[in-house]
């Protein structure tokens, strides 16, 4: 079943002689389930394609279709929400918003969304992420790899169509990126999450299911 | 006229449901819209626990399939062989007592090859289908390592292989010892498969703030980066190395135990390094 | 139906506050700044209104809403049953006391139920309300005059007007209160049992009565349940009871327009400044804070917050800071009202017990709380805007980006801005001051150095008609040495029988005085209390008769040299004393209103006054007893005719001070003025005395006034020295106050925009140090870019005070007696220098504080 669907998006910036081809017709199609990377050197359109499929950013053309429904119109607070219940965020730099607690961090989406925090699932999953003693404590206090945690957590938990994870372990040493990578392998299995996974580490990019080469804009391999 | 609309718009969700077409109308924070993603998530899930259940269908022809594919040429075999031996033994005064030990030796291993084969599909079919459930909890990973070990010694002494072990610490994970041996013997029995003859096996342990990591390298050719990906999949066995003997379903079944266990296992290519690393993760 | 995430939207309000306890407390600080202002200033006025309005009431005699007089037994009854109204109290009037030692003062007598006592303000402090028939309750003020001891026991008896007889009645002091110099009359509290039996209650309607006799009638207090619109909902009343209407009336305290426009004009002025001044600040703040936390917000966007919710948390988080800064600046500011009101009430012209005092109520903190929360929500409107126009992917990349991130135009506007505000103020505050002269002050206030007078004079509830300075003190005073130069003042309304022209003068007046637009506004503003005035309709009426009100003085020679010359007969600057003694000249006092003169006449033109001496006296309206009563008696006496010798301006140390439609006074020599006004006292004796005998004057004065004649006061040149000083000091204080708050204000705005410019740059100059740049070529950089800011403010605070003094203060200066305008910019040349080296010092300060850490550490940042 496809969760994930991109049909020749197209992305450009500035124009005539200045226009910079950002993506240049991609299609791709990521089964319900799936791990899969994308990898590519810095500047090939990895960045841009995962904004266009994260409701990030609208593409130039080309249509992003999520969960059935496509993206590709949708404008402002209306991708805010669908980011909010459709998508999980992984970013290199944890983003986590710095003044509240690594739960509050956690269950951030949900109730933003008004819902109500599935307790048991929410337990669950900060278990599968070694967070139980850290719960209270602020994003600040933990270490690098224990941010990347909890921003895998707050993805899991609001149960989204996917998660996006962006060189989730960029700002992370060799050995540590090894467990986040692990974590998230083990738990999109474990919670039955699609997981995407955009790098240029094609050591990283190995984890994955299937690995989707995207170069100068455009797919050059996908296995 | 509000909660008139409102119903409207539920039945035209259950009716686009049942059709098979349903798609989020809006993003917005009302609480129509809420519902609709929800509703939305339901069908998606139902949709893949139908999927699933077609799944598991499939994975039992699989299952008979593979056991029919995979009995074949032992039973072939066996039947050949016995037939040879009771060839030989009807000659009478002129049969080869070297033959008919040679035949007899032959139907032996075949008979354990077939055994070992209905075993682990019996273990793996179990295994898949949750009738049979690990018990993962603390232990000695070391004790662990030295159990798998002694249990392809011997195997590598015939082929003269040095096992050199890296256990001076304590390191305690979660796993099932019964079943992550089993695993761990599965991935040590296709390294002595895959090393050439003096060659060693170095198996040494690393730890991480969520796992702890077995490393078993190998001197063998190593997995290139193609097969990587593949070496897993049930019943494969290395371009390679097709001469020698074994089955691929031992790799298959360690995975499927160590994942059970929220493991994983990592292949490193050998365009990474020289001989063949498999690493286990295991959960701290 | 929306989805409920007001909590996530409220925890992460307050959890952002939390934990940059920091950065909010800059922005706390500016809010509990702007209440403050606020709040101090409510207070100030507040505490103002409400004392001005106690003056009223105790001027009134009441605290009621409103009152309806004389009614009979029935009529009460009715009036009482209707429920519409919070509550009624009643006094009964019994009469008024005749006494020859209470000449000076008016005294009522009345029954009072306690309740109409306590409106009254005549509720026994010490002692009873009286219970015995010979019981009775005065004021301390009618005890003195009485020589009766303030004790509780006291015998005495007085004479009282009870219906139309004077009797002698015996009385034992049951109690006192603390009569109220301002108050129209002092009231005597009789008994119940007393007032039965002299005044019984009139059983008959007071319409119905036909003579003029007060005893025995019902004077009903109705408080209404509120003080809005008291004229309906009387009215209302009164047809709903079917009373007659024409002796209800308002309680005038109540009348709303009791405030004068330039004052309103000033408020709103005050409140605008505070309103800027928080503005800028707030927003300042609230703006960098926003932009440090860019990141948050763009994360906040990906994981899924709406611009609107992101909208909502900047804005819960302004009023979180409100819900703890204005509590804080409300009490700070009402600290700061407490403090500066007895010095602004210095100056207040009433005269009340609670004078200085602060009047809090439930309106002084409502105003202040919406004032300062609408202040900062609408400072925070744009920051609320800009935070949930943060695009996320922006906020990525922002990491990167911080370094090349320059600072916004617009906030080193509003820093500019600020920091001006303070100057212009400080300057402005200055120009006042400096204007302020005490030469002037004096000048225009004491035109002689000491002028003596009734002491009953400024005192409505003395009766003062008719007495003056008596020929003792005249005589006395003669034989003092120090005396240089003596002269006498005297007075006379020009009202019933006012001054009369022929056609040809009445046509110049119509033209030169009463069809321009300043008479006009002069005579709206003198009737601004009668809602039923037509200006048109007065000014028809006076055409009719063509003749004008004014006032009327007699001055000696001494007083005549006094006055400003504007303009003489014989074209010289100087009044010719010969022929103003002849009797045969008038001196004519010139309109002004508001820097505004006309002349309405012309030397050598002809006025027309009233001869109202004694024999010309025909009585028109008599009481039942057959006694005249003093109105409208003078009709038909003779009208002398006076030449204007010239135009002159009375110094208003010597003017009196009540005032008339258009200031058409007339001076006659002291002569002719007793010869047609009938035989008085002098309001007034002004002194002049000899070079260094002042303080010898002043100490024999002082104790005349004090042992001899008690019933004289006066004022010397000193007392008006005293004046200045307080009102100088009025204005230092308040200014002060303003240009602390205000420059703390701009210089917070300034560090703060200084230290936001260094942590955005933090990476940068990090940077700029790795390659070579030296620490003290960065925070010369830094300095640099705060001596732009000095430049900046420099330019535009001397510009904006230029403007402010030109324009602002010398029409507001002008329009003042007491103040001189002349250009200054003075402070702000003396306060830029300092604020240079400030300018520099904050960058320097910040720079070493914030950039403590190692260059390697500071690369790594984030």
């Amino acid at each position: 079943m496809s969760i994930l669907e991109a049909k020749d998006l197209k992305k450009y910036y500035g124009k005539d002689e200045t226009l910079v081809k950002a993506l240049d017709g991609v299609s791709l199609n990521v089964e319900k389930g799936e791990f899969v990377s994308i990898i590519g050197t810095s500047g090939s359109g990895k960045s841009t394609l995962l904004h266009m499929l994260g409701g990030l950013d609208n593409p130039t053309s080309g249509k992003v279709i999520v969960d059935d429904k496509d993206i590709s119109d949708l404008k402002g607070d209306e991708l805010c929400i669908f980011r909010r219940r459709k998508i999980g965020f992984v970013f290199q730099s944890y983003n986590l918003v710095p003044s509240i607690s690594v739960y509050e961090n956690i269950v951030l989406p949900i109730k933003l969304d008004g819902k109500k925090v599935d307790k048991e699932f929410i337990d669950n999953v900060i278990d599968t992420l070694g967070l139980k003693e850290k719960v209270n404590v602020l994003p600040s206090k933990l270490s690098g790899g224990q941010q990347q945690r909890v921003a895998i957590a707050r993805a899991l938990a609001a149960k989204p169509a996917i998660i996006l994870a962006d060189e989730p372990t960029g700002n992370l040493d060799s050995k540590t990126s090894q467990d986040v990578l692990g974590l998230l392998k083990t738990t999109g299995r474990k919670f039955n999450q699609t997981i995407m996974i955009i790098t240029h580490n094609d050591e990283i990019a190995q984890m994955a299911d299937r690995i989707i080469h995207i170069e100068d804009g455009r797919i050059i391999e996908n296995k | 006229m509000l909660a008139n609309r409102t119903i409207v718009r539920l039945e035209e969700m259950l009716d686009d449901a049942i059709e098979g077409t349903f798609v989020e109308d809006k993003y917005d924070e009302s609480r129509m819209s809420r519902l609709e993603s929800r509703w939305k998530d339901f069908l998606s899930n139902s949709v893949l626990s139908n999927k699933n259940l077609e799944t598991e269908r499939q994975r039992l022809e699989q299952f008979i399939s593979d056991i029919s594919h995979q009995t074949k040429t032992p039973m072939t075999n066996i039947k050949m062989y016995s037939t040879l031996l009771s060839e030989e033994v009807s000659r009478g005064e002129d049969a080869s007592l070297e033959k008919i030990r040679n035949y007899s030796s032959e139907i032996e291993k075949q008979t354990s090859r077939l055994e070992f084969l209905i075993e682990s599909l019996t273990k793996l079919s179990r295994l898949e289908n949750g009738t049979l459930s690990l018990s993962a909890k603390k232990e000695d990973t070391n004790k662990l390592i030295r159990t798998s070990i002694s249990a392809i010694e011997s195997k590598a002494a015939l082929k003269n292989i040095k096992i050199i072990l890296d256990d001076d610490n304590g390191l305690t994970s979660l796993f099932d010892m019964k079943w992550t041996n089993e695993a761990l013997v599965n991935i040590l029995d296709n390294s002595v498969k895959y090393t050439p003859e003096g060659g060693e096996i170095k198996v040494f342990t690393e730890s991480f703030e969520m796992y702890n990591a077995i490393h078993v390298v190998d001197s063998g050719p190593g997995i290139s980066e193609e097969e990587a990906a593949r070496i897993f999949g049930r019943f494969y066995r290395g371009n390679e190395v097709k001469q020698e003997e074994g089955i691929g379903i031992g790799l298959y079944l360690a995975r499927e135990i160590i994942s059970k266990e929220e493991g994983y296992i990592k292949v490193v290519p050998n365009n990474k390094r020289k001989g063949g690393e498999i690493v286990v993760y295991l959960r701290k | 139906m929306k989805v409920k995430n007001n909590k996530a939207i409220n925890n992460l309000a307050l959890s952002g506050i939390k934990n940059n306890i920091k950065k909010y407390a800059l922005l706390s600080i500016a809010v509990i700044l702007t209440t403050l202002m606020f709040s101090s200033f409510f207070t100030i006025v507040g505490s103002i209104l409400n004392e001005l309005q106690l003056a009223s009431m105790r001027r009134a005699g009441g605290s009621a809403h409103a009152e309806i007089k004389y009614l009979c037994q029935s009529e009460y009854d009715i009036l009482k049953k209707d429920s519409k109204f919070k509550d009624i109290s009643y006094r009964i009037v019994v009469g008024f006391v005749r006494d020859e030692r209470l000449k000076k003062l008016n005294v009522e007598v009345n029954y009072f139920e306690p309740l109409n006592a306590k409106g009254s303000f005549c509720y026994p402090e010490e002692g009873r309300m009286p219970e015995a028939e010979n019981e009775i309750v005065l004021s301390d003020l009618t005890l003195k005059e009485l020589g009766v001891p303030k004790e509780i026991g006291s015998e005495f008896s007085l004479d009282l007007l009870i219906g139309n007889e004077v009797k002698t009645y015996d009385f034992v002091l049951c109690g006192s209160y603390r009569g109220d110099p301002i108050s129209f009359a002092q009231q005597a509290l009789v008994s119940e049992k007393f007032q039965q039996k002299y005044a019984p209650v009139k059983q008959t309607s007071f319409f119905e009565e036909t003579d003029f006799n007060y005893s025995g009638y019902i004077m009903a207090d109705i408080n209404f349940r509120n003080s809005f619109n008291i004229q309906k909902k009387l009215d209302k009343l009164m047809s709903r009871t079917g009373l007659n209407n024409s002796n209800s009336g308002v309680n005038w305290a109540y009348m709303t327009s009791s405030i004068d426009p330039l004052a309103i004009v000033l408020m709103i002025m005050f409140l605008a400044v505070f309103f800027f001044a928080g503005y800028l600040i707030i927003y300042n703040i609230f703006y960098l804070n926003i932009i440090s936390d860019t990141q948050e917000y763009g994360l906040l966007k990906t994981i899924g917050t709406t611009g609107k919710q992101i909208r909502q948390i900047v804005l819960r988080r302004a009023s979180l800071l409100s819900l703890f800064g204005i509590p804080i600046g409300l009490i700070l500011g009402i600290g700061v009202g407490a403090y500066l009101l007895p010095v602004i009430t210095e100056d207040l012209n009433t005269v009340s017990f609670d004078k200085g005092k602060v009047h809090l109520n439930v309106w002084i903190i409502l105003l202040t709380v919406v004032f300062s929360y609408v202040t900062v929500i609408i400072s925070s409107l744009r920051p609320c805007k800009n935070a949930a126009r943060v695009s996320p992917i922006e906020a990525l990349k922002f990491t990167e980006k911080l370094g090349k991130n320059g600072k916004p135009k617009r906030k080193k506007v509003i820093v500019i801005l600020s920091l001006s505000l303070a100057l212009v103020v400080l300057n402005s505050t200055f120009g006042i001051l400096s204007g302020l002269d005490l030469n002037t002050f004096i000048e225009k206030y004491t035109s002689v150095d000491f002028s003596i007078q009734d002491a009953g004079f400024d005192n409505p509830s003395m009766i003062s008609y008719g007495i003056g300075v008596d020929n003792g003190f005249w005589e006395a005073a003669n034989e003092q040495d120090s005396i240089e130069n003596i002269g006498r003042l005297y007075f006379e309304f020009e009202e019933d029988t006012p001054y009369c022209f022929d056609d040809i003068t009445w046509e110049k007046i119509e033209n030169r005085l009463l069809k321009t637009r300043e008479a006009r506004e002069r005579i709206e503003y003198s009737n601004r209390y009668n809602p039923n005035f037509d200006v048109n309709v007065f000014i028809e009426n006076l055409n009719k008769t063509k003749s004008l009100e004014g006032k009327l003085y007699g001055m000696d020679e001494f007083v005549v040299s006094k006055l400003d010359v504007i303009e003489t007969l014989d074209g010289s600057d100087k009044i010719d004393m010969e022929k103003f003694k002849s009797g045969k000249y008038v001196l004519l006092n010139r309109f002004n209103y508001n820097g505004s003169c006309y002349n309405a006449l012309d030397p050598g033109d002809k006025v027309l006054v009233r001869n109202k001496r004694p024999e010309y006296f025909k009585p028109k309206y008599f009481a039942q007893d057959g006694t005249p009563y003093i109105f409208g008696a003078y009709d038909e006496a003779p009208l002398e005719e006076y030449e204007v010798l010239a135009l002159v301006e009375i110094p208003l140390p010597i003017e009196r001070h009540s005032y008339y439609s258009y200031d058409f006074d007339c001076i006659l020599p002291p002569d002719e003025f007793l010869n047609i006004c009938g035989d008085r006292l002098p309001e007034r004796v002004l002194i002049d005395v000899k070079n260094e005998s002042e303080e010898e004057f002043e100490t024999w004065i002082k104790d005349y006034t004090e042992n001899e004649n008690d019933n004289l006061s006066y004022i010397s040149k000193a007392s008006v020295e005293e004046e200045y000083k307080s009102t100088r000091k009025t204005i230092i204080s308040i200014g002060f106050v303003l240009v602390v708050i205000l420059s703390l204000i701009g210089l917070l705005n300034y560090a703060n925009t200084i230290i936001a410019s260094i942590m955005v740059r933090k990476r940068e100059f990090a940077m700029l140090e790795a390659v070579g740049m030296t620490g003290k070529q960065q925070i010369f950089s830094m300095v640099r870019e705060g001596l732009g800011y000095f430049v900046w403010t420099a330019i535009v605070s001397t510009v904006l005070s230029t403007v402010v003094n030109i324009f602002i203060l010398r029409n507001l200066m002008d329009g003042t007696a007491i103040l001189i305008w002349h250009f200054t910019l003075l402070p702000l040349i003396i306060c830029l220098p300092l604020f240079l080296i400030l300018s520099a010092l904050i960058p320097v300060a910040s720079y070493s504080v914030l950039n403590k850490k190692s260059v390697v550490e500071r690369l790594r940042v984030e």
